[in-house]
């Protein structure tokens, strides 16, 4: 299984991804959208997490964009705030699920093996 | 005859924009802890292997509570400027001094021109000037020129938000590379802040606001 995870909070997409690695996820960052997109053009991925609230390209236009890419990549929205209208947004985007921060990676984890469907 | 204040429209702006302040500082200190939970749970999965009998790196471990420590002493400080804010709308509170106003709000504004990818300096104010009004509606204008010029200002460009004295009012000034002119801050609380707003130039926002003592 192959991860990438975008937020501009790079300390966040670091240390996540240092844990995915010790679980044996093979993991890839970044921190913005731009930089998401243009890791997605080059790697396939089975799953992106992408935070909602991003300067430039925010959470939801990477979404939108890395489905066009890789339409088979599994998209989780990474959120501070389960705000109803930007979770109908991302999954409309073609997200499959979100996560509200912080982080639990268990629940990450269990989302990921379960390779859940959109709800 | 000065113009009469439409309290409703006011205190509705008003609740709008405690909770726009409130909505993005909440937002700042989550990213803060969701940074912390990522930073402690590592050093608890490192510590849980060091017990296994897995090598680690203590090094990387006192970089880790290091920076745990700077991301808890950042929240602390978004904690602080959102209690100090709290207090701007304290009604006994009559009195404005625009030095520390202009300081909380450019700070806690800070998020949201980094989201847009701007740049907010703020120039010095002069000190000990008072301005006849309650912190939060002073608050709220300035946050209302900095909205305004954000919305319309190039991407990667700088706002300069700045506070003069000109005469027995003080010039307050949000500059940038604006696109098109700012939308002004709402009548009413222009009105109820005795204020006067003007686009110059197309290129900033201008408000005259009076001081202490001066007549209406």
């Amino acid at each position: 299984m192959r991860v990438l995870l975008i937020d501009d909070e790079k300390e966040l997409v670091v240390t996540l991804s240092e844990r995915l690695e010790l679980r044996g996820i093979e993991s890839d960052w970044a921190t913005s959208g731009e930089d998401g997109l243009a890791l997605v053009r080059q790697n396939k991925y089975d799953w992106v997490v992408v935070d909602l609230k991003m300067p430039g390209l925010g959470g939801l236009d990477a979404i939108k964009a890395i489905k066009a890419v890789q339409p088979a990549a599994n998209v989780i929205l990474l959120t501070g705030h389960s705000a109803a209208e930007d979770l109908r947004c991302a999954l409309d985007m073609g997200a499959c699920q979100y996560l509200v921060k912080p982080v639990d990676i268990d629940v990450l984890l269990s989302l990921m093996q379960k390779g859940v469907g959109r709800e | 005859m000065a113009a009469e204040i439409k309290w409703q429209e006011l205190m509705g702006g008003v609740l709008a924009f405690v909770g726009a302040v409130t909505a993005s500082a909440t937002h700042e200190i989550k990213n803060e802890l969701a940074v912390i939970n990522e930073q402690g749970s590592l050093v608890q999965e490192l510590l849980q292997m060091a017990a296994r009998g897995r090598e680690v790196d203590p090094a990387r471990l006192e970089e880790l509570i290091g920076r745990v420590l700077i991301r808890v002493a950042r929240a602390d400080g978004v904690v602080k400027r959102l209690n100090a804010f709290a207090h701007s709308a304290d009604l006994e509170r009559q009195e404005t001094d625009p030095a520390q106003s202009l300081e909380l709000i450019g700070k806690l504004f800070g998020r949201l021109a980094g989201l847009r990818g701007l740049t907010l300096e703020l120039a010095p104010t002069p000190a000990g000037l008072v301005l006849p009004a309650l912190p939060v509606l002073f608050e709220q204008v300035v946050w209302a020129c900095l909205r305004g010029a954000a919305d319309v200002a190039a991407k990667g460009s700088t706002l300069r938000l700045g506070l003069t004295i000109e005469g027995d009012a003080a010039r307050l000034l949000v500059e940038g590379e604006l696109a098109q002119p700012p939308a002004l801050p709402s009548a009413p609380l222009l009105t109820a802040l005795r204020a006067e707003a003007r686009v110059v130039e197309g290129r900033a926002l201008s408000l005259r606001l009076p001081l202490a003592g001066a007549e209406g």
